[in-house]
């Protein structure tokens, strides 16, 4: 790496570092009790256990009037110009056609700002090879596109992805339109039972992108754009695979200590993280886990889960009656 | 907690999977037709929500 004169002055000059930290602090300390942030924590604070409508509704009204969004681009360019090594204190999310910050999420709604590349997506749609899918998020998801980059999406529509889904039932997607983007326009996308591809875009993308928390979708589903079929599904909230990994880890740590701190969790909402912790649970303890295993075959609302762990119970009951029979 | 555990022992990766295979969040199978945005940026925001 070569490194400027500039550059190596800043790095020798921590005196200038700590000053470029305080502008960064001031600038979140700003930014967190700004007008964005009392807009909709006001909204929200009266709405006890929201739906995704309601989160839908506040940020469609911030998005509506978005004079906040060219205060925080107004800011970040003035302090950039001021100290060139200032950093955005927000968080950075892309792939390889976006690239975007997370400027505001709480318990109910994050919010992102940022570009989608025309050449890229171009280039990328240009040398697609192999089969390629339709996403449907499994979240609310209120997008303005303050610079439509004179794209045109298409959309499309999956069975709902609910608690209950199974591969089985997944069925197929199917295509409900195409439009063009206008400058400022806000598009709703229910990620529950709704996706949207760019197909096209003559230049970047300026977006706005609101991700709903409450009434999310377990899950997160993929459609092949050829068949239209089911592809396969991810588990639309992190925490979800989280649980499923530390379980697993534990585990194999043989920490027998953690079994009540999992067991925890045999009643998620997630009807795969129930199997998951079920499985963990039996691994590390057969007897302590019957009585959930016993309930899950019962009782679980999913019907995987429960010819799962019938599955298990029966191989465990036929071993103890092979034993006693020996 | 029950001692017996060593006693009577599964393997779990013995025992069965659902029907329905489920990714950990933010994985795809295939490349979206889109570009890698939807799920892509929505999954980005989720993970760095709960950090």
């Amino acid at each position: 790496m070569i490194v400027g004169e500039e550059l190596q002055r800043w790095l020798a000059d921590p005196a200038a570092q700590r000053r470029t930290r305080q502008r960064v602090d001031a600038f979140a300390a700003e930014w967190d009790s700004g007008p964005a942030h009392r807009a909709i924590g006001a909204a929200t604070a009266s709405l006890k256990t929201p739906a995704a409508e309601d989160v839908a509704a506040i940020v469609a009204n911030l998005f509506a009037d978005d004079f906040w969004v060219e205060q925080l681009l107004d800011g970040l360019t003035e302090a950039l110009r001021e100290d060139p090594y200032f950093e955005p204190p927000f968080r950075h999310i892309g792939s390889d056609i976006h690239n975007g910050l997370v400027v505001f999420e709480d318990d109910h709604v994050s919010i992102a700002a940022g570009v989608t590349r025309a050449a890229q997506l171009a280039a990328k749609k240009h040398a697609a090879q192999g089969p390629r899918s339709i996403a449907f998020s499994g979240q609310l998801t209120l997008f303005k596109f303050a610079k439509a980059g004179g794209a045109r999406l298409s959309f499309w529509e999956c069975p709902p992805i609910t608690d209950d889904f199974s591969a089985a039932t997944a069925g197929k997607c199917a295509r409900r339109g195409e439009r063009g983007i206008e400058d400022g326009a806000i598009v709703i996308v229910d990620g529950r039972r709704e996706g949207f591809v760019i197909e096209h875009a003559t230049a970047n993308l300026i977006v706005l992108q609101a991700t709903v928390k409450p009434g999310r979708a377990p899950l997160a589903v993929e459609y092949d754009s050829q068949s239209h079929g089911f592809v396969g599904c991810s588990a639309a909230d992190d925490s979800a695979s989280r649980i499923q990994m530390i379980s697993t880890l534990l585990r194999k740590l043989d920490c027998v200590a953690a079994f009540p701190a999992i067991a925890g969790f045999i009643e998620h909402p997630n009807f795969f993280v129930r199997w998951h912790v079920m499985k963990e649970l039996l691994g590390l303890d057969v007897t302590a886990a019957l009585p959930h295993l016993r309930r899950m075959a019962a009782r679980d609302p999913h019907p995987e889960a429960r010819r799962a762990a019938r599955a298990v119970l029966d191989r465990i009951e036929s071993g103890e009656a092979a034993r006693k029979a020996a | 907690m029950n001692n017996s555990h060593k006693a009577l022992q599964l393997d779990v990766e013995q025992l069965p999977e659902l029907a329905t295979e489920v990714a950990l969040s933010g994985s795809a199978k295939q490349q979206e037709v889109g570009g890698g945005w939807c799920v892509g940026v929505a999954a980005g925001i989720a993970i760095y929500a709960s950090l």
